[in-house]
C-alpha cells in the first residue's frame, strides 16, 4: 500500500509543479495554461456536454473496431489451430502485415473507404485483429489434451467439445490478446480521427491545437489519459471476474 | 463372458526423423464382465497406449478391439476412461459438482438440473458430500482423483479404464482410494482394468493380473489372483498367497523390464 501511495504523490507533485510553473512564469508561454483553468474549461465542456458526446462517439467507433477485429482474430485463430494448410498458406502474409504500424495505413485505407466511420473502424478492426489471433493461436497450442480426450470419452459430441472445452480453456490467452487490442485500438481509434474526417476527440485535440486554445486541448488530453485508464481498470475488473480459475491456479506465470 | 476383448493389436509410431517405432505387437487380451484386471509392467512399456486403444481414443495400426461385442471405432459408450492426471483433466472453470455434471450434461433428456442432481449422487458415493461448489484446484489430489472418479461413475459406464489412477498421490491416501475403488466396484458390478507399475496395487485389487513385456509391449503371461472376495485391499497384504503374487511378479518385472523408464 505504502508504494501505492508514494506513486500517487509523485502525480500529484507533477500536476502541482504543472500548476505552479504555469501560474509563476517559470515556463511563460500561451500554450502552457495552469492546471487548474484546463480543469475549470473541463469541468465547463463536460458539463455541456461537448466533451461526452465526442468521447461517446469515438467510443463508439472504437468498441465496433474492437468487436469486429476480435471477431475475426478470435475466428482466423481457431482456423490456424485446427488447419496446419492454414498456417502453412496464411501464416507469412500475417507475419508480414503484423509489424506494419497501424497508423500508416491510414493514408491508403482513406483513399478506399472515405474520411468517416466505415475507415476509422476499419483501422480499429485492422489493429484489434492481430493481437487477438495470435494469442488465441497460443491458447489452442496450451489446451490439455486431456481435457479434450476426457471430453470424447464421455462421448461429448464435437462442437460441444469445441463450445465447452476449447473456448473456455483458450479464453484466459484471447481476453489477454483483447486486453493488448484495446489500448492499441483507442490510440489509432484517436490517431485516425486525428488525420482525417471531422469525428471525435481525436479530431477536437487538433482542431484546438491549430484554433490556438490550449485549455480545451489539453483538456482532451485528459480525457484520453482518463479513458485509457479507464478502460484498462475496467477490462481488469472483468478479467477477474470471468477467468478467476485462471489467475487461482497460477497458469498466468 | 468377454466384455473386452483385444485381438493381435499393434501399435506404430511414425518415426522422428527415423524409422517408425513399433510399440505393441500382436497384443490379445480379453477382459470378463465384471471382474477387476490390472496390467502391470514396468515404465515406458506402452501401458497407457495399450489402455487409451481400448477405450477407443487411439486407433490400433493393426487387430482389432470389441468392447461387448461390437467393434470399436470410437469411444464405446460402455467405458469411460479415467486419466492419470486428474489435474489437467479436470476442467479449472468449473465446479466440482459441473465438473462430474459434464460426463452426462450432453446427453438428450438430461437437463442441467438433473445432470447437478445426478453429480451430487456420484459425490456422495465418492466421499465429497458438500464439495459440490468447491473448485477442483481448491482440493488435494486425492480429492481431485475423487472427482474425477465420480464424474467417471456418473456416466454409468460398465468398464472403468483406468491409467494409473493413483499413482500421483500420496501412500495413504492411495490405500484410502484403493478402499473406495473396490467398494464401488462391488457395489455397482463394474468391470475394471486399471493400469500401474506398482506390483503390490495390482495384487491388491485384482482378479487377475496381466504381465506385458517391455516395448514391443504383448502380454507375458496373465496370474489369477486366487484371493478372496470381498476383500479389504490393506489386509489382504498380510496374507501368505499376496506375498507369494507379489515376489512372483516383481522377479518377472525386474527380469523382463527395461533398466530405465520412461512415461508409462
Amino acid at each position: 500500500m505504502r508504494r501505492v501511495s508514494s506513486g500517487v504523490w509523485l502525480v500529484l507533485a507533477l500536476l502541482l509543479l504543472w500548476e505552479v510553473s504555469a501560474r509563476t512564469g517559470l515556463v511563460d508561454s500561451p500554450n502552457w495554461p495552469p492546471l487548474t483553468r484546463v480543469i475549470a474549461v473541463l469541468g465547463r465542456d463536460i458539463v455541456s456536454g461537448e466533451l461526452p458526446l465526442l468521447v461517446g462517439s469515438t467510443l463508439a467507433r472504437m468498441f465496433t473496431g474492437l468487436a469486429a477485429g476480435t471477431v475475426a482474430g478470435v475466428s482466423f485463430g481457431l482456423l490456424f489451430g485446427a488447419s496446419r494448410l492454414a498456417r502453412l498458406v496464411l501464416g507469412p502474409t500475417v507475419e508480414l502485415l503484423r509489424p506494419i504500424p497501424i497508423p500508416a495505413v491510414i493514408p491508403p485505407l482513406v483513399l478506399f473507404l472515405g474520411l468517416d466511420n466505415g475507415m476509422k473502424i476499419t483501422v480499429g478492426a485492422v489493429t484489434a485483429f492481430f493481437p487477438v489471433l495470435t494469442n488465441t493461436a497460443q491458447g489452442l497450442r496450451a489446451v490439455e489434451a486431456d481435457q479434450i480426450a476426457m471430453a470424447r470419452t464421455f462421448g461429448v459430441p464435437a462442437w460441444r467439445r469445441l463450445s465447452r472445452v476449447t473456448l473456455p480453456a483458450i479464453l484466459p490467452y484471447v481476453l489477454a490478446g483483447l486486453r493488448v487490442a484495446l489500448a492499441l485500438t483507442l490510440v489509432t481509434t484517436v490517431v485516425a480521427e486525428m488525420i482525417a474526417g471531422e469525428q471525435g476527440i481525436g479530431h477536437y485535440l487538433v482542431l484546438m491545437q491549430f484554433a490556438g486554445r490550449a485549455e480545451e486541448m489539453y483538456a482532451a488530453v485528459l480525457v484520453l489519459a482518463f479513458l485509457g485508464y479507464a478502460l484498462n481498470r475496467g477490462f481488469v475488473v472483468m478479467e477477474r471476474r470471468l477467468i478467476g480459475w485462471f489467475f487461482a491456479t497460477g497458469r498466468e506465470g | 463372458m468377454a466384455i473386452l476383448e483385444l485381438e493381435a493389436v499393434e501399435k506404430v509410431f511414425p518415426g522422428r526423423g527415423g524409422p517408425p517405432t513399433l510399440a505393441m505387437d500382436r497384443l490379445s487380451l480379453s477382459v470378463r464382465e465384471g471382474e477387476f484386471l490390472s496390467i502391470l509392467g514396468p515404465s515406458g512399456c506402452g501401458k497407457s497406449t495399450l489402455l487409451q486403444i481400448a477405450a477407443g481414443l487411439m486407433e490400433p495400426s493393426a487387430g482389432s478391439v470389441r468392447v461387448a461385442g461390437r467393434t470399436v471405432s470410437g469411444p464405446p459408450p460402455e467405458a469411460v476412461y479415467v486419466f492419470q492426471q486428474y489435474g489437467r483433466s479436470l476442467l479449472p472453470w468449473r465446479s466440482v459438482r459441473d465438473n462430474v455434471a459434464f460426463a452426462v450434461e450432453h446427453r438428450a433428456g438430461v437437463s442441467r438440473a438433473k445432470a447437478r442432481v445426478l453429480a451430487d449422487a456420484q459425490l456422495e458415493a465418492v466421499g465429497l458430500t458438500g464439495f459440490g461448489d468447491h473448485f477442483p484446484w481448491q482440493l488435494s489430489g486425492g480429492m481431485q482423483q475423487r472427482v474425477a472418479l465420480a464424474r467417471a461413475l456418473a456416466a454409468e459406464p460398465r468398464i472403468l479404464l483406468m491409467d494409473e489412477p493413483f499413482s500421483a498421490v500420496d501412500a495413504l491416501t492411495r490405500l484410502d482410494l484403493h478402499r473406495l475403488m473396490l467398494e464401488l466396484w462391488e457395489k455397482r458390478g463394474l468391470t475394471v482394468v486399471l493400469v500401474t507399475h506398482d506390483v503390490e496395487e495390482a495384487v491388491a485389487l485384482s482378479d487377475r493380473v496381466a504381465l506385458l513385456t517391455k516395448r514391443p509391449s504383448t502380454i507375458a503371461r496373465v496370474v489369477e489372483t486366487g484371493l478372496p472376495r470381498p476383500r479389504d485391499p490393506v489386509e489382504v497384504r498380510e496374507t501368505p498367497r499376496f506375498l507369494e503374487l507379489r515376489h512372483e511378479l516383481l522377479e518377472a518385472l525386474l527380469t523382463r523390464g527395461p533398466k530405465a523408464g520412461g512415461h508409462g
